[in-house]
């Protein structure tokens, strides 16, 4: 990993939302990620954190409020126009959460993944069927349910589906929300697998979203973990996984139940209480201070940086703690 | 096939025998649940797990009176309530065993409860009916109800609309109703799925204190496995409308008795950091239940599948004290049967028991 070249660079990228007032919704407030080629990136947090809104703001779906995000060294517009959609397609896209509402329910399989070829590559009619029946093959659907509408797939299929489309200009960096929480357990390994092949043989580098984090640690190189708007943590999947240190990764974690009763019956309660906070008054201190077991005076006036651990430094927390 | 709970004449808390739904639709009758059977003690969880689709929910509706009739049917089957029957009817001797005998929460909570009532009022207006409490004294109960399922604030929260509360605390409220005429069993419906993992902890606590303070019999239906392995004390695994495998919640983590089971558990991730290994999906999908396939329903998706399993529908075979499996490898005439299933996750069943050894445990709430 160190040697990898970074990709995706995002610096104090911030994205607010109006509301009346003058208030805003702070949904991705001043984050700082460095993506790297052919790493997988797992972002997660509970409901309301931010994490989709940081991956679309990343990709450009959403205009930026504040900061940059850079790609390859070069820094991308504040709001993207046409033309910045259009080069942009060929380089990052985004597999959506809801294999049910994110195909639309009146175009083909063949018209929703060959609508990037029909916009963007100039191929021929026929080449571009062509193209769409290899891709499908190659996420393990029938070439054949190309004149099919997505209501006559399942939701395992379907995903497959939004893989297809997002894949098929080639992207270098793609943006995974939620991929697999809406489909069953033994679909998520189907569709967990085939991202993990394609990674392989596309040399893909991916932003895995999820809130499922036996998965994001299964399927990641580094994690990050994403408290109202801000990282409260990233590290090697694997360490932040075992070892968390945030106070808020380790609430996380130890509140994820494993599949194994032994495990489960010997774990003490880890129950937080309080619910994440509201996204629009958010004070100054750090975010996670209200709901907090080890909490200080500092904590609340003083806002912690994401910094390097001094004994680990691929390993980044923002806490009062380790500072 | 029924295990008889306990060695007393006492019938069992709930019993259900050889249930079966079906669904008339145009396309023909969908056979939802197809022969269930399972009983339920006091003070301990039942936790059905399956995939959607496959019949759990349709089951528990069915003893509820939920399953809307027509377009559904009921076609055989009994369920009793210490002995007395409850299929095909609200009533046991006049009184709705509904919300009073056997509460009932659901998935979703934003849709579950009514946007025009006050959360306490929805809560007090329980005791008024099967209670015939006055209105004041049923409120002030609610209010307890509240506190009890750790509302911060119920005096207010209780005069408050379901828009006013976040997912978590409805789900909390809506325990705090299951529970308000003390029922001796709580069915909980993917209680937790909507919700975050930090939240989700809360509600699996809540429902575990009351279990213990009350006695209360629980039946959970969930497609998660970590929520099973927290919460049950037996299991029973549905695939296709039938539940393929029964037994106690080690029997089927650590003893899997069918190849569904074992798939569920090598599809999931095993937080041991000592290992590496390969998610191995079940391949294809889960038949069409209009017309269900002769013989095993999972035969088509499993690694072992015989010549007789795509002929002849397995019976349960019993493969320890209170433990079936509903798998032909479990036949005399198999040599090395049931070591077959267990070898199809070697990673999953491997002791995974160093995984959260070094994980901190966070402050323990009081």
């Amino acid at each position: 990993m160190s040697k990898a070249l970074p990709l995706v660079v995002s610096d104090k990228l911030t994205k607010f939302f109006p509301l009346p007032k003058g208030k805003k919704v702070h949904a991705v407030d001043g984050v700082d990620l460095t993506i790297h080629e052919r790493e997988i990136v797992g972002l997660v947090g509970e409901s309301g954190s931010g994490k989709t809104t940081y991956g679309k703001t990343l990709i450009g779906l959403l205009p930026k409020t504040n900061g940059t995000v850079r790609y390859r060294g070069e820094e991308l517009p504040k709001k993207y126009g046409p033309a910045d959609f259009k080069s942009q397609a060929k380089t990052m896209q985004m597999i959506f959460q809801d294999p049910y509402s994110s195909l639309n329910p009146r175009m083909t399989v063949e018209e929703i993944v060959g609508e990037g070829l029909k916009l963007y590559s100039g191929q021929s009619s026929n080449d571009m069927r062509d193209t769409v029946a290899s891709w499908l093959s190659r996420v393990g659907l029938e070439p054949d349910y190309m004149s099919r509408y997505p209501h006559e797939f399942s939701g395992g299929q379907r995903q497959r589906i939004g893989i297809a489309r997002a894949l098929i200009l080639e992207p270098e960096f793609v943006v995974c929300d939620e991929p697999i929480s809406a489909l069953d357990v033994s679909v998520q390994a189907q569709v967990v697998n085939l991202l993990e092949e394609l990674k392989q043989s596309m040399g893909l580098t991916l932003l895995f979203i999820a809130h499922d984090l036996s998965m994001v640690r299964y399927i990641s190189d580094r994690m990050a973990v994403m408290y109202l708007g801000a990282l409260a943590e990233i590290g090697p999947a694997h360490d932040v996984f075992f070892n968390p240190k945030h106070p808020y990764t380790e609430i996380l974690i130890a509140s994820n139940p494993e599949p194994d009763p032994e495990l489960e019956r010997k774990r003490l309660s880890t129950t937080i209480t309080g619910e994440i906070p509201s996204p629009v008054d958010i004070g100054a201190g750090c975010r996670f201070a209200g709901r907090c077991p080890h909490a200080t005076d500092r904590c609340r006036v003083e806002t912690p940086l994401l910094k390097p651990l001094a004994d680990q430094p691929d390993r980044h927390v923002a806490c009062h703690l380790y500072s | 096939m029924i295990p008889q709970a306990s060695v007393n004449d006492q019938p069992p808390l709930l019993e259900v025998k050889d249930l079966k739904v079906e669904f008339d639709t145009y396309g023909g009758s969908v056979q939802a649940v197809r022969g269930v059977s399972f009983s339920v003690e006091a003070g301990k969880t039942l936790a059905i797990v399956g995939e959607s689709g496959c019949g759990k929910s349709v089951t528990v509706q069915a003893l509820m009176g939920l399953v809307p009739m027509p377009p559904g049917r009921l076609k055989s089957g009994t369920a009793t309530l210490r002995g007395r029957n409850i299929l095909g009817t609200s009533q046991i001797d006049g009184q709705d065993f509904r919300g009073s005998e056997i509460g009932m929460i659901f998935q979703d909570p934003m849709t579950s409860l009514n946007p025009t009532m006050t959360i306490g009022r929805q809560i007090a207006e329980t005791l008024e009916v099967h209670r015939g409490w006055s209105r004041k004294k049923a409120f002030a109960r609610a209010i307890e109800l509240l506190e009890m399922a750790r509302i911060p604030e119920a005096e207010q929260r209780a005069k408050q609309y379901p828009f006013e509360f976040s997912g978590g605390m409805l789900q909390r409220a809506m325990i705090a109703m299951a529970i308000a005429c003390e029922p001796a069993i709580l069915i909980a419906d993917e209680p937790t799925t909507a919700l975050d993992v930090t939240i989700q902890a809360q509600v699996l606590d809540l429902m575990g204190d009351l279990q213990r303070d009350h006695g209360t019999a629980i039946i959970l239906i969930t497609h998660d496995l970590g929520v099973v392995a927290r919460m049950a004390d037996e299991v029973a695994v549905m695939y296709a409308g039938q539940i393929v495998e029964r037994g106690s919640v080690d029997d089927i983590f650590y003893r899997s008795a069918h190849p569904y089971t074992v798939g569920l558990r090598a599809a999931m991730p095993i937080n041991d950091p000592s290992a590496r290994h390969r998610l191995l999906p079940i391949e294809g999908s889960p038949p069409d239940l209009f017309s269900p396939p002769t013989g095993c329903a999972y035969a088509a998706r499993c690694p072992y599948a015989m010549k007789i399993c795509s002929t002849d529908e397995p019976s349960s075979f019993v493969v320890g004290q209170d433990h079936f499996g509903k798998c032909w490898l479990h036949h005399d005439q198999v040599v090395d049967g049931p070591k077959k299933i267990l070898s199809g996750a070697p990673m999953a069943l491997a002791g995974v028991k160093t995984a959260l050894t070094n994980r901190p445990s966070a402050e323990n709430k009081s």
